[in-house]
């Protein structure tokens, strides 16, 4: 367990001094703030306009929730898309091009922990993401009057997604010696999961199904407007074991080359 | 001790080990002798569980690498031919990590890292970020790190290449100062290299052990190198 620990406080450092972590939330902030600013605004905006016509029985139908949250967590959801192979794309790669593998490989760790200490160190880095995006959300919850379950079901969504993506991403990773190859990798792999479904509605039958069930937006849906399904759940569950399964088979495997 | 027995490894189509067998017994610093491509550093990295061979068997403290690869880790201070190091970390950041993750009880971590920091002569640059360092000063990184869990069994691949005279006085000095209990096991090109720190020497060429030499019972450093020439030179002769 403590070396675990230690393998994941290593990973903190790395990313910290890099600074990868520190470009990651400084990007994820600028943008992230840009749809949150924009998305307000349009919303006031709209709100304004109801209340000059004098149709103030339309704000009715206008809601926070709907209108600015849900949209914004499912753009946050894009932005990830970018954001999350610049944070794994050093995963194991970045090792291997250092010859630190050699130090991990040779010390009395298992493939597994190894996985799990580098794998707990990136998501740490990114659920401060969601933290983020927390926040703005809160400035909201300040001013207005959204509802409360939408968003924390949001919140987990986001988390929930990134789990997949990282441990994902870290697989990609732990297949080559090249950083860039790897955030290249990754990043085609997360947007495979993003337009699988793209071809389901002239599809139909088990296709169709296959289709649906393998896209990510798709699982994301339902958090964003305040649902919360198993079959949500486990689909993201089931990338991240899929994820680090992959990784730590890839760096079991390079002993035997 | 180390115990090697018939080892074999190929990459591909080439031949890098074709049945290698020595022993260094516990207490002993031997050297490991070839010209380069010889199978130098594919012999240690099996030493270190790095690799596997194809064939043939490999003990470190008693431990075969195969069956036991953890028993072997948790005993094996290893230095590999690049140095394997945190370049955006501190020296003693790094050393920290690397008595940790091969196990030191935390209570005895501290200790550990500054025996080894002073040891290595790293006392004026311990607070300072490892890819600031000069190259002589990362060697001696590299060898506190295979030092810090004060292992059994020390493996140790060109631990002077690339460093200037001074330097290499300085790990020379230093690896001797581990004989005792300790079994090291350190490659090398050069022949004074091993002249100098190691009491055995093993010359190894394609592959094959060429020669396996006592240096104290050898006289002058001329026999060494009389040796190494003719079993590395054999089949271009015959």
């Amino acid at each position: 367990m403590s070396r675990i620990a230690a393998i994941v406080a290593r990973e903190l450092r790395s990313l910290v001094y890099a600074p990868i972590a520190w470009i990651v939330w400084t990007l994820f902030l600028f943008v992230a703030g840009w749809f949150f600013f924009s998305s307000v605004y349009q919303f006031s905006a709209i709100v304004a306009s109801y209340a000059g016509m004098g149709q103030e029985g339309m704000l009715e139908h206008l809601n926070l929730n709907d209108f600015v949250i849900a949209g914004l967590f499912q753009n946050l959801l894009v932005l990830f898309l970018f954001l999350v192979p610049a944070l794994t794309m050093r995963g194991f790669a970045d090792e291997r091009r250092q010859g630190t593998d050699e130090l991990l490989l040779t010390a009395p760790v298992t493939p597994g922990q190894i996985v799990a200490g580098k794998y707990l160190g990136l998501l740490a880095v990114a659920l401060v993401l969601v933290l983020a995006a927390g926040f703005y959300v809160f400035l909201l919850a300040r001013y207005g009057d959204p509802e409360t379950g939408p968003i924390l079901t949001g919140l987990l969504g986001l988390s929930l997604a990134l789990s997949a993506l990282v441990a994902l991403g870290f697989a990609v990773s732990s297949t080559t010696k090249s950083p860039v190859v790897a955030a290249v990798g990754a990043f085609v792999t997360f947007l495979l999961l993003f337009v699988v479904d793209w071809p389901a509605e002239s599809t139909s039958g088990w296709l169709q199904t296959a289709l649906h069930a393998l896209s990510l937006p798709g699982h994301f849906e339902g958090f964003a407007r305040g649902t919360v399904s198993s079959v949500d759940v486990a689909y993201f569950l089931s990338l991240v074991a899929l994820g680090l399964f992959t990784a730590r088979t890839t760096i079991a495997s390079q002993r035997w080359r | 001790m180390i115990a090697v027995r018939g080892l074999e490894k190929r990459y591909g189509d080439t031949a890098a080990l074709s049945g290698v067998s020595f022993t260094v017994p516990q207490g002993t610093i031997a050297g490991f002798l070839g010209p380069n491509g010889a199978g130098k550093t594919t012999t240690l990295r099996i030493l270190s569980t790095y690799l596997t061979p194809d064939a043939g068997v490999a003990e470190v403290a008693g431990f075969d690498v195969l069956q036991r690869p953890m028993e072997v880790r948790r005993r094996l201070g290893y230095l590999p031919e690049q140095p394997p190091l945190d370049l955006d970390h501190t020296v003693r950041e790094y050393l920290g990590f690397c008595a940790a993750v091969r196990g030191v009880a935390r209570a005895r971590r501290r200790s550990a890292v500054d025996a080894v920091v002073e040891r290595c002569g790293l006392s004026t640059v311990s607070q300072r970020l490892i890819g600031n360092l000069s190259k002589g000063f990362r060697q001696r990184v590299g060898l506190a790190q295979a030092l810090v869990h004060d292992p059994e069994v020390i493996v140790m691949d060109e631990p002077t290449v690339g460093l200037d005279p001074q330097q290499i006085r300085e790990i020379r000095h230093l690896i001797r100062s581990l004989a005792g209990e300790r079994t090291v096991l350190l490659s090398s090109h050069l022949l004074p290299e091993v002249a100098m720190t190691c009491s055995r020497a093993i010359i190894i060429h394609r592959g094959r052990i060429a020669a396996d030499l006592d240096l104290t019972a050898e006289t002058a450093g001329g026999s060494l190198e009389d040796t190494f020439l003719r079993a590395t030179t054999m089949e271009v002769l015959a």
